[in-house]
């Protein structure tokens, strides 16, 4: 059984040693390096998608977060406008001169652009 | 001082924790960033204590504020604020250590001082041996008995405070610590410490 002055005499020593355990403050350097770390984690949880995506790509290739962001969204609203280009009714209806390849309909036997000689020789 | 939207200047650094909180609540980022600010020491010396080195302290140090963000969206001002940090990293710590293996330091992590020729080698070696010692005396203690031993004995917190953070009172931190203290003595002799 240990007894209080026995305590005391544990807690002093021990308590002589606990400069050893000191530790300095965290320097700016180090906080700022944390709060970025947090603010990317923030946005990527809020952004699992295409967008998270692509900063994550500029990110790694510029130091700067904010240019990765502007860029990536130049990317995603220019995709949403040719996506937006794509769907209006003038590029819905399929064109005999349409350069899209998603469109275009294929040529049918018998009809001009049919290659038949071509199809009879490779039989 | 920070600039808002509505071009108002703000010295955020004179506004108390709690309307912090509330104006992190209706959106403002700034607040959120200042009351960080405020506790990061506090914050890192804890997870140093769980983590016992440099670098998975910070790591548990981001994880404890992304945890806390989502926390203070919901945060009601019931409990005293440090002794819900000191939950959050308490917890935290516990979730991750029992996930991995990261309690052992890394020998030339607990040993990179040997590389500076300014200290003396065999002392500093003695306090190495004996800090580690101590560290793992000190994780065998269980509970109550743990976080005051880890507010008390690391970071030097006076009783009240600890009871604050704790929820207790100062009395029972007191006792607990003493008790903290008798086991320590035990363990410490195992590990061939003469106290």
């Amino acid at each position: 059984m240990i007894n209080d002055s026995e305590i005391k005499r544990i807690k002093d020593e021990l308590e002589s040693k606990r400069e050893i355990f000191a530790l300095n403050s965290l320097a700016e350097s180090e906080w700022n390096f944390v709060l970025q770390k947090v603010r990317r984690r923030v946005l990527h949880e809020k952004e699992e998608t295409l967008g998270g995506k692509i900063i994550d790509f500029f990110s790694g290739i510029f130091s700067s977060y904010k240019l990765s962001l502007v860029l990536a969204t130049l990317i995603l609203l220019l995709s949403s406008f040719m996506i937006y280009k794509n769907l209006t009714p003038a590029n819905t209806q399929l064109q005999g001169q349409s350069n899209s390849k998603h469109f275009r309909s294929a040529p049918k036997p018998n009809m001009p652009g049919h290659n038949v000689s071509a199809v009879k020789k490779h039989i | 001082m920070e600039t808002t939207q509505n071009n108002t200047v703000v010295d955020y650094s004179v506004i108390e924790d709690k309307d912090l909180i509330k104006m992190y609540q209706k959106g403002d980022e700034k607040a959120v960033e200042e009351l960080f600010s405020r506790y990061k020491d506090y914050i890192y010396h804890i997870a140093y204590r769980f983590m016992r080195n440099y670098e998975d302290s910070m790591d548990l140090m981001q994880e404890v504020l992304i945890r806390m963000l989502r926390g203070l969206k919901n945060y009601e001002e019931r409990s005293y604020l440090k002794g819900w940090i000191y939950r959050i990293v308490s917890n935290t710590s516990i979730n991750i250590l029992k996930s991995s293996s990261k309690r052992e330091v890394p020998v030339e992590k607990a040993f990179d001082w040997i590389a500076d020729k300014r200290m003396d080698v065999e002392e500093k070696l003695e306090s190495t041996v004996l800090k580690e010692k101590i560290y793992m005396a000190a994780d065998r203690l269980k509970g109550k008995q743990r976080d005051i031993f880890v507010l008390r004995y690391y970071e030097n917190l006076p009783y009240n405070e600890i009871a604050n953070i704790l929820g207790t009172s100062a009395t029972s931190a007191k006792s607990n610590y003493f008790y903290a203290l008798k086991k320590m003595k035990k363990y410490l002799e195992e590990y061939g410490v003469e106290l």
